[in-house]
């Protein structure tokens, strides 16, 4: 029985009005479809001063994103561990949690993976699910951390998380320098991914593999998680009243470490999908960001799985249309991220605004 | 539309002191003239009219959404009127906003203290006056606040943080803040929520102190005696309209403006609705505290050494200066704050102590005082209604939750405990804060409980739904079960409950029982803390 346990505004410690507003605090009136056209024509003025007509480059985005079966494959080749890790910060953000550790999550789940696809030998089929499980249970015992640190030493879970992905990061960049290091070659590779561990791949065309239904899989159980369960309705009511939480007996402490696990489960398995369905070796460049994305996704879809899986897919084709585009116009690849930052940006600003206006009606 | 006032026999009382009453021409400081406003479908304000005089103290009565605080935000720029005119010193002009209003010489006190309580008094002060950034303007601009400060006893020093303040004194820093800024006229919003009696009385010498040198206060209020103590007129709306402005409230009487407030049919008096039957002398303790002890997170001891039962058909009133232990009490019984050491019984099982559910399971349930701890304002009704007991395996099969059974449920309570909505869907915040407290009641009542923690659950609200409230809480206690209920409001709490208890410092220094109420003997002990004798 320390000091904090008896908090009543448990693991509130200067957060209690803050963790409350942060679910409704991008529920402006933009819409994030809305949000997202924005983007596209804000980010017609860097384009144009390239010299680059931004219609054609657009258009171009959208051929490399859904020009034919094999752009398509790409989309969703990047689609699947954004859905995944987007699931890793939808589930934390529902009660308030901003989960910045996807990106960690995610590179420990691809680190176990990767161990026991290489050390724990079994069948194809199930040494796969091995992999899968080992990534999943990385990803939730690293979300925990920052769970556990918040709700027992109300450190905020914003700062631990960014500082953990450091420790994945690094961690598996070690794993990939010195003792996984495969003989040849300059650049530091991991060994590969036995065949047996592969997620299969689909069709013969292009990048499809077994990880999409991985991702598929993983939005409705969420769905479920979310909209159906006793968890789910916690969630929802932690993100909008904490105090009220705690105060019917909603175990707040607990539902922070839980929240973080079930998120950073999701971030594991979008770990291990990159491996197991693309890479099948892990390089310090394994990871180009999801995690970072995902905030993105997540807050664009406000925490709905489903949302979650149709902003990955556009999210995803950016990705695969901003490489054509690149290619073809000469238009730096990093309009990408813009894209991907703006809308986030605009919902901020317009449910700023939108909080402002409320504050001012209700102190009248 | 304002009839006259009938001039009916007046109270018995001590006629104010009015100075006003001595010039020879009352002039006119503020007159609103047929203000409409709307939000929405919502019509708040229809044709309301209303003059402020030189050195007079103004009541503006009415229930809870009666149209008061619309009203006063209008004057102070905070909404524009749809129609309407506003003459202020003479002048006809329209209030764009709080900043024009204060340049206009109208300052408003919020309900809602606007301090930021972790600056001092003379940042707080000085706040948005831009020139007292110039350090060597800065000196002066503070001596005339002190001269301010001494001149209405606000007798602190101006270098303490706001956050250091009791409720009383912040408001006086609120007012100070307002008197700085050359305001003419002051606006009150339901100053005395949040004071214990002695400060009231202390607002209200200061108010005549201010009135006396012709400032024009209103005093947004719906309590009743507050209006007969301190107004020199008295307007009452009702559902967003004027009903009258009475010439002198000496010469109204309680009754005309219950009449006023309420229509044709008053709610019946209180005291009389309420008269508790006497409890049984020799009933069964059912809630049995043992030496509860309870720290704050910050180390300082809360409650110290509390022992006391709960009776079978007992409301047990907590009485104190607020911030004496009350609320961590509740929030102990109620299983919301973990206690240091002690223990709770009911019916002579232990109670898991810091377990909400656990105390749910026996029965004994919490309806907090602020709003956000007892609801979620931006989910729906609904989903408010069920915060409480959705996780009942009654509400679950194979782990998910049945939504049609939860609907039901919620239908149910909303009917059972007359929340006016037609749909459930939408955001509990939407509601009056009356309904709000319904809500919050439907759900601690809603499976026959056997004890009752409230705190202030009637603070607020219009007298039809306090005394509702109350009727509940009786509803309770009447079936054998118990209550405790923390209440600053002395008043109501010598007309609920059975037996009141005296909190100060975390300690209980005083029980009396019903036939002993001896309100001078719990005034001393909620001050001092010792009896008076």
């Amino acid at each position: 029985m320390n000091a904090i346990t008896q908090d009543p505004e448990i693991g509130a410690g200067g957060r209690s009005g803050m963790t409350g507003e942060r679910v409704k605090g991008l529920a402006g009136k933009l819409t994030p479809v809305w949000a997202i056209l924005l983007a596209f024509l804000v980010g017609a003025i860097p384009i144009a001063a390239a010299g680059v007509n931004p219609i054609d480059a657009y258009s171009t985005v959208i051929r490399g994103a859904l020009g034919g079966p094999y752009e398509l494959s790409v989309t969703v080749r990047f689609m699947i561990p954004l859905c995944l890790a987007g699931l890793a910060v939808a589930i934390p953000y529902r009660c308030g949690l901003f989960n910045i550790g996807a990106e960690g999550q995610l590179a420990l789940g691809a680190v176990a993976a990767l161990a026991v696809s290489l050390y724990v030998p079994a069948p194809p089929g199930l040494h796969v699910l091995l992999c899968l499980l080992a990534a999943g249970v990385a990803g939730a015992l690293w979300g925990a951390v920052p769970g556990a640190l918040l709700a027992f030493r109300h450190a905020n879970e914003v700062i631990t998380t960014i500082m953990l992905n450091f420790v994945a990061l690094f961690a598996l960049q070690y794993l990939v320098r010195v003792p996984w290091r495969s003989g040849e070659g300059l650049f530091p590779v991991s060994k590969d991914v036995p065949e047996s561990a592969r997620l299969a791949e689909l069709g013969t065309t292009g990048n499809w593999h077994l990880g999409l239904f991985v991702a598929l899989a993983a939005v409705a159980v969420a769905w479920v998680l979310v909209y159906r369960t006793r968890f789910g309705f916690s969630l929802k009511i932690m993100g909008h009243g904490l105090r009220a939480a705690h105060n019917v007996g909603i175990s707040v402490k607990k539902m922070f470490i839980l929240s973080m696990s079930v998120g950073g489960l999701f971030a594991g398995l979008a770990g291990s999908t990159e491996l197991l369905g693309v890479q099948y070796n892990l390089s310090p460049l394994f990871n180009p960001g999801y995690g970072f994305d995902a905030i993105g996704i997540a807050i664009l879809s406000r925490g709905n799985p489903l949302l979650v899986l149709v902003f990955a897919f556009v999210f995803g084709g950016l990705r695969a249309g901003v490489t054509l585009m690149q290619r073809v116009e000469g238009v730096p690849a990093a309009i990408g991220q813009v894209l991907i930052a703006l809308p986030v940006i605009f919902l901020a600003v317009d449910a700023a605004r939108q909080q402002y206006s409320r504050r001012r009606l209700r102190n009248g | 539309m304002a009839d006259t006032l009938m001039p009916q026999q007046a109270e018995e009382r001590d006629p104010l002191p009015t100075p006003s009453r001595a010039e020879a021409t009352p002039d006119e400081l503020v007159s609103m003239q047929g203000i409409t406003k709307t939000f929405g479908s919502l019509r708040a304000l229809y044709e309301v009219d209303l003059s402020v005089l030189r050195g007079e103290v103004h009541g503006l009565l009415g229930e809870n959404g009666a149209g008061k605080s619309t009203l006063m935000n209008v004057l102070y720029g905070m909404f524009q009127p749809d129609t309407g005119s506003i003459t202020v010193f003479g002048q006809r002009t329209s209030v764009e906003s709080p900043r024009h209003a204060i340049g206009l010489g109208i300052g408003m006190v919020h309900q809602q203290l606007m301090l930021v309580p972790t600056l001092t008094i003379e940042e707080n002060v000085l706040l948005g006056d831009l020139g007292s950034w110039e350090s060597s303007r800065r000196g002066v601009k503070i001596d005339r606040l002190r001269e301010l400060a001494a001149a209405y006893e606000l007798d602190v020093d101006t270098k303490v943080l706001v956050g250091s303040l009791s409720l009383g004194q912040r408001q006086r820093v609120e007012i100070l803040k307002a008197l700085y800024r050359d305001s003419k006229v002051l606006i009150l919003d339901e100053p005395t929520s949040v004071l214990t009696p002695p400060e009231v009385e202390n607002l209200f010498t200061m108010l005549r102190q201010l009135t006396a040198t012709g400032l024009g206060i209103v005093l947004i209020t719906h309590k009743l005696h507050e209006v007969m103590d301190i107004a020199d007129r008295v307007t009452v709306l009702r559902k967003g309209e004027l009903v009258g402005t009475s010439r002198e409230t000496r010469q109204t009487s309680k009754a005309g403006l219950m009449k006023w407030m309420f229509g044709e049919v008053a709610p019946e008096d209180q005291e009389c609705a309420l008269a508790p039957p006497p409890a049984p002398a020799e009933a069964k303790p059912r809630l049995v505290v043992k030496s509860l002890r309870a720290e704050s997170e910050a180390g300082q001891c809360v409650l110290d050494s509390i022992s006391l039962d709960i009776r079978s058909g007992e409301i047990l009133g907590v009485a104190g200066v607020s911030g004496n232990g009350q609320a961590e009490l509740a929030e102990v019984l109620a299983g919301v704050r973990l206690p240091q050491s002690g223990s709770i019984e009911f019916d002579g099982r232990p109670v898991v102590v810091g377990s909400p559910r656990a105390h749910r399971e026996e029965g004994i349930v919490y309806a907090p005082e602020e709003r956000e701890a007892g609801l979620a304002r931006d989910l729906s009704i609904k989903e408010n209604l069920i915060l409480a007991d959705y996780h009942e395996p009654e509400f679950n099969r194979a782990g998910l939750m049945q939504r049609e059974a939860l609907d039901a449920y919620a239908r149910e309570l909303a009917d059972r405990f007359r929340v006016p909505a037609g749909r459930l869907d939408i955001p509990v915040r939407t509601l009056s804060g009356g309904n709000q407290q319904r809500v919050v009641l439907a759900r601690a009542l809603a499976r026959q409980p056997s004890c009752v923690i409230a705190v202030q659950a009637t603070i607020g609200l219009d007298a039809a739904t306090a005394n509702y409230v109350h009727q509940l809480l009786r509803g309770v206690t009447g079936k054998g079960g118990c209550a405790l209920y923390v209440s600053t409001d002395l008043d109501e709490l010598i007309a609920l409950a059975d037996r009141i208890a005296v909190m100060y410092r975390g300690r209980i220094v005083g029980v009396q029982d019903r036939q002993g109420f001896d309100m001078a003997e719990i005034g001393a002990l909620m001050c001092t803390g010792e009896s008076a004798a």
